[in-house]
């Protein structure tokens, strides 16, 4: 074995730029590719991911002798890595764990199902060297800040900051708030997402930092892109060299395309957040069995979201959910006895009423003819609206909410606190003179600063 | 004899990333970037540098065992081919073929720059000195990342797919 370490070399194995790998066959005929996953097993290890039974598996099925190029994507220092292949995976952890990174490229463009992973083929690391003289002299030495106490110190800082915050947070949406910006303040994660199950099958948007309010109620389908893959494994992953990775599966689909398989395509998914994500992370929140959610961040640079970084937001997301899941039980618990109904004193201004409208087949809510909200909160917000207009109510429990057979809500765990959260949300976004603003716990208030005109319909 | 389409030339003489596979008289596999393609009038022979001081190994091999794989790929489509063939030569460059190495770096730099690797990091690219190895190209294989990858190369679809824009 060469001096060099394995683990020294994690950032060369992030598909940034592209790992390459040369065989040989049995009579001794060359062949050289590039990899599309080059996977740390241990110190000893590096699995080839195996997409398509190829001419690299089959001349290591013949010779099982292979030499890796990799490249540090901070610095483009090259390494070359010999390896003997020991052995093909096609299941379990490790195999799943490279599967997820596959999966998530592929629904991304449109290839789940097609562009899959065959096997791991695990090597053993026969030497490392680095390549003396691949770049002229003068360039720092790889991983040269990683390593520095003090940075490692100020992490540990920042954990416990935002520990601390979480802990104290006295309700869901000041949680979600105050910790996504704290990823930003403390830890440089400038663009995160907090998308929680709205049912077994859909996860929706009730908090994002560094998008605006756009993405507020956007839902993903379990299984859909990174974020869908993430919550039906119940796996974290981490993407850099996003882009990378997506050109590398729009490739395979412009081909699969050509040979006229084109059933075997579905849509592609637009990447939610920002246009340009060189990498990206999402990590399941979970609490015993139960996924609450996921917690997703970005950043525009490939190397945006490094190691530490996912370390760190480990650990945030396990302080998250269990947060998240303490403040949906005391929800349950804790309702205060109503007070009597406080009408807002203000005035309405003149603009013209808000039209809102009702479509009963979806259970949608349009607004001045732009779509709003759907489902529970959909109907949380016609019952509230219906209540105001036709009894002049503007003070509400989540009590009554929950004893409403129309809203449906389950008996446990009806997430009541969250839909209200979303519904707040998007009502700031698309109608701000229509607000709900919490008065005490469990209890909120409907205000106006319009008058309203409601219409329902069987559909649109 | 094979001869390369007149569609391939500029795709191998660009700034496209160029990868070199050998292998040693112990059958031991070797990997190496090379620096610059020249394809020869009759596109039935290629030349291609390898920079002496990175690629040592691969030139050692090369020296054993004549034979040699090359992989041309345009990273943001990852369109790629790949060539064997048959090793004719290994040789200094020519002063021509030298300056020809010495312009390699910025052309791989506009290639890849849509990655946002750094351009003063790309063209610290070390490409000299450089040996020719001067190849008769027996096969050529669509690389493109796919369930066709590895198969031989529609020439003529490459001919009219890069006609329409550089896209295969």
């Amino acid at each position: 074995m060469s001096t060099l370490r394995l683990s020294s070399l994690m950032h060369c194995f992030q598909g940034v730029p592209p790992c390459n790998v040369a065989t040989c066959s049995r009579d001794g005929v060359p062949n050289v590719t590039y990899l599309s996953q080059l996977f740390y097993v241990d110190a000893q290890h590096l699995a080839m991911s195996c997409q398509f039974f190829n001419k690299t598996r089959r001349n290591l099925d013949e010779h099982p002798y292979a030499a890796v190029q990799v490249y540090d994507p901070t610095c483009f220092e090259a390494y070359q890595i010999h390896l003997k292949f020991v052995r093909s995976e096609t299941s379990g952890p490790l195999f799943d764990a490279m599967a997820l990174r596959i999966d998530a490229i592929a629904s991304h463009s449109g290839m789940a199902g097609v562009f899959k992973l065959l096997s791991a083929d695990v090597c053993e690391v026969l030497f490392i060297e680095r390549l003396e003289g691949f770049l002229e002299p003068n360039l720092a030495p790889p991983n040269a800040v990683a390593d520095d106490p003090s940075t490692l110190r100020n992490e540990l800082r920042a954990l416990q900051v935002i520990g601390e915050r979480i802990c104290r947070a006295a309700d869901l949406e000041s949680l979600l708030d105050r910790t996504l910006e704290s990823l930003d303040e403390l830890l440089g994660v400038h663009n995160s997402l907090v998308l929680l199950s709205e049912d077994d099958a859909r996860l929706v948007t009730i908090a994002s930092h560094g998008y605006g309010e756009a993405g507020i109620g956007a839902e993903v389908a379990l299984g859909q892109g990174l974020i869908g893959t993430v919550a039906r494994e119940r796996r974290s992953l981490r993407v850099s060299g996003m882009r990378e990775g997506l050109r590398y599966g729009r490739a395979i689909r412009e081909r699969v395309a050509e040979q006229g398989d084109e059933d075997q395509l579905r849509p592609e998914i637009p990447l939610p957040g920002l246009p340009n994500a060189g990498s990206q992370i999402a990590l399941p929140l979970i609490v015993q069995d139960t996924l609450l959610g996921v917690l997703a961040a970005e950043s525009k640079r490939v190397l945006g979201l490094d190691d530490w970084q996912e370390a760190v937001l480990q650990v945030v997301a396990t302080q998250l959910a269990v947060a998240i899941d303490r403040l949906l039980e005391e929800e349950d618990e804790e309702e205060e006895e109503a007070e009597p109904i406080r009408p807002s004193m203000l005035g309405f201004s003149k603009a013209p009423p808000r039209r809102f409208t009702f479509y009963r087949n979806d259970d949608c809510v349009f607004v001045d003819g732009e779509y709003l909200i759907r489902n529970v909160p959909g109907k949380v917000l016609w019952k509230l609206l219906k209540a105001y207009q036709e009894q002049g109510r503007q003070e509400f429990s989540n009590r009554e909410l929950r004893l409403d057979p129309w809203l449906g809500l389950p008996a446990v765990k009806d997430n009541l606190e969250s839909r209200l959260i979303l519904l707040r949300k998007r009502l700031l976004e698309k109608c701000p003179d229509v607000r709900l603003v919490p008065v005490r716990r469990g209890h909120f208030a409907l205000e106006l600063d319009r008058p309203i005109e409601l219409l329902e319909r069987d559909s649109a | 004899m094979l001869v390369l389409p007149p569609a391939l030339v500029p795709f191998l003489e660009g700034g496209n990333s160029l990868l070199v596979g050998t292998c040693d008289a112990q059958r031991m596999p070797q990997v190496a970037r090379a620096v610059g393609v020249k394809v020869s009038a009759d596109r039935d022979k290629l030349t291609l540098f390898l920079p002496e001081r990175s690629a040592t190994r691969a030139l050692c091999a090369l020296g054993q065992v004549p034979l040699i794989a090359m992989t041309a790929s345009e990273p943001p489509t990852h369109r790629t081919v790949q060539i064997k063939g048959k090793v004719l030569a290994l040789r200094h460059p020519t002063d021509d073929e030298q300056a020809w190495v010495l312009s390699y770096p910025d052309r791989f730099a506009d290639v890849v720059a849509y990655a946002g690797l750094a351009r003063a990091t790309v063209k610290r690219l070390h490409v000299w000195p450089a040996r020719a190895v001067d190849i008769e190209i027996t096969h050529v294989f669509d690389q493109t990342p796919g369930p066709q990858a590895g198969g031989p190369l529609d020439l003529q679809r490459f001919d009219v797919a890069h006609d329409k824009g550089g896209r295969a």
